[in-house]
This record gives C-alpha cells, sequence and structure tokens, in this order.
C-alpha cells in the first residue's frame, strides 16, 4: 500500500518543466525533485493547490493509492 | 537568515564561558599550586578545624578534591560552549542542539550533588587522623545545593522537550 506520486506523469502532460512549476508554487526545483521521486513524507494542502492551479488539474492527478 | 537575535547571543555567550572556564581553571590551580591560598580558602570556611594549618598530604588531597569536585563544573561549560556553538551555527532546533541540553542539565545535577559532597569529603580529609574523639562528619545540604539540583532537572526536562521539538522539525522539513 503506497501513495505515489504522478507528478512527473502531469508535467510531461503538461510539457511544462520542473523548474517553471517550482517558480510558480513558491518552492525550490530540488523539492519538486524530491516530490517527484516521492522522497518526502507529505504534502501540504498549500502547496498541493498552487501545484494543482499551475498544472490545471485535480489532486488525484498526481496522487494515487496503490494496493 | 534564521535565528539571527540567538545567533549573536550565542556567539557573545561562547566567549563568556570560555572566560569562566579559565577563570575556574586558574582558581584550582592557584589552589592546587599554592599551599597559602589552601589554607585561607579552607580557614575560612572551617577555621577551627585546620587551625593548624595543612601538611602536605592534606594538601594534595584537598587539591584531588577540589579537581574531582569541579569536574562536573568543567563538564556543564564544555556542555554550553558546544550548545552556543551549535546555536552560533544556526543549528538551534537540531537534535546535537537537544542532545547537549540534556548533557547539560545533568551536569547540573552532578555540580549540586558535588556541592552537598564538598563539605562532607572536606571535613572528613581535614579531621581524619585526629584522635577519636577528634573526628568530624558535617553533612550540609544548603539553599544554592538544592537550586542547583532543582535546576539540573529543569534544563534535563527542557532537554527532553527539546529532543522532541528536534524530532518535529525534522519531520516538518520532510513535508513539503
Amino acid at each position: 500500500m503506497a501513495i505515489i506520486v504522478t507528478l512527473d506523469v502531469m508535467l510531461a502532460k503538461r510539457k511544462m518543466q520542473s523548474r517553471t512549476l517550482a517558480e510558480a508554487v513558491g518552492i525550490t526545483e530540488q523539492n519538486i525533485s524530491l516530490l517527484k521521486s516521492g522522497k518526502v513524507k507529505g504534502i501540504r494542502f498549500e502547496t498541493l493547490q498552487k501545484i494543482c492551479e499551475a498544472l490545471d488539474c485535480q489532486p488525484a492527478d498526481i496522487l494515487t493509492y496503490e494496493k | 537568515m534564521e535565528f539571527t537575535y540567538i545567533r549573536r547571543l550565542s556567539a557573545f555567550l561562547r566567549w563568556a564561558v570560555i572566560f569562566t572556564a579559565m577563570a575556574l581553571l586558574i582558581m584550582l590551580l592557584g589552589l592546587t599550586l599554592y599551599p597559602p591560598v589552601m589554607n585561607t580558602v579552607v580557614q575560612n570556611s572551617f577555621g577551627d578545624i585546620s587551625a593548624n594549618g595543612l601538611p602536605l598530604t592534606k594538601h594534595l588531597l584537598l587539591s584531588t578534591l577540589a579537581a574531582l569536585l569541579l569536574l562536573p563544573s568543567f563538564r556543564a561549560l564544555h556542555m554550553l560552549w558546544r550548545l552556543f556553538t551549535s546555536y552560533t551555527k544556526g543549528a538551534v532546533l537540531s537534535e546535537r542542539a537537544a542532545a547537549t541540553v540534556k548533557s547539560l542539565g545533568k551536569a547540573i545535577l552532578a555540580m549540586g550533588m558535588a556541592s552537598i559532597l564538598a563539605p562532607t569529603l572536606v571535613v572528613l580529609v581535614l579531621t581524619f587522623d585526629n584522635p577519636a574523639d577528634g573526628k568530624q562528619l558535617l553533612i550540609q545540604i544548603s539553599a544554592s545545593s538544592y537550586l542547583l539540583l532543582l535546576f539540573g532537572g529543569l534544563i534535563m526536562t527542557i532537554g527532553w522537550a527539546m529532543v522532541e521539538a528536534a524530532r518535529i522539525n525534522t519531520d516538518n522539513k520532510a513535508i513539503i
């Protein structure tokens, strides 16, 4: 059971670079990279909201649950 | 820059700790290397017991005792120096700083115990070779010793709380 971050898929769909997203969200590119690799313990609603705004998507588009 | 005020104050306090450690060391060397200093200190504290002056054996024993009883103070100063060094570098909520606060509390507790043991041991050394009816045993717990014990306990508890704070801080850093 795990929460999988599919941010890289969404970035590819939107043809957006990590740097652009980092600037739009207001976090470092390194943090975007950590988020993409799933090496984080959690994500704040505030950050999630900004990512969804920047990518024009829903939280479920970047987070999936796998059994 | 985070914790600017703490960093500045710690940089100053680190020097104060170094100065205090040097003063304590000079005091210990004075007591050990200059018998008249030891005589004066002992006579001021335990007048009639040591009225005849101190023979070399007792001087050496008292010097060793002073060094041993001051060990917790040096340990506390070392912990303070380490803590202020961490704070100066901005590592305020680090696990290392929290562990240092805990060790500082333990050292202050040991200082309190040493201050309770000191008069007992000094009087034992001063009177151990007296005739049977001239030996003395002094047990003394002063308000300052009690406060040191209380303060040591407080600092140790704060140390435990700091360990939790450092853990939460580490967790928060892993949340984006």
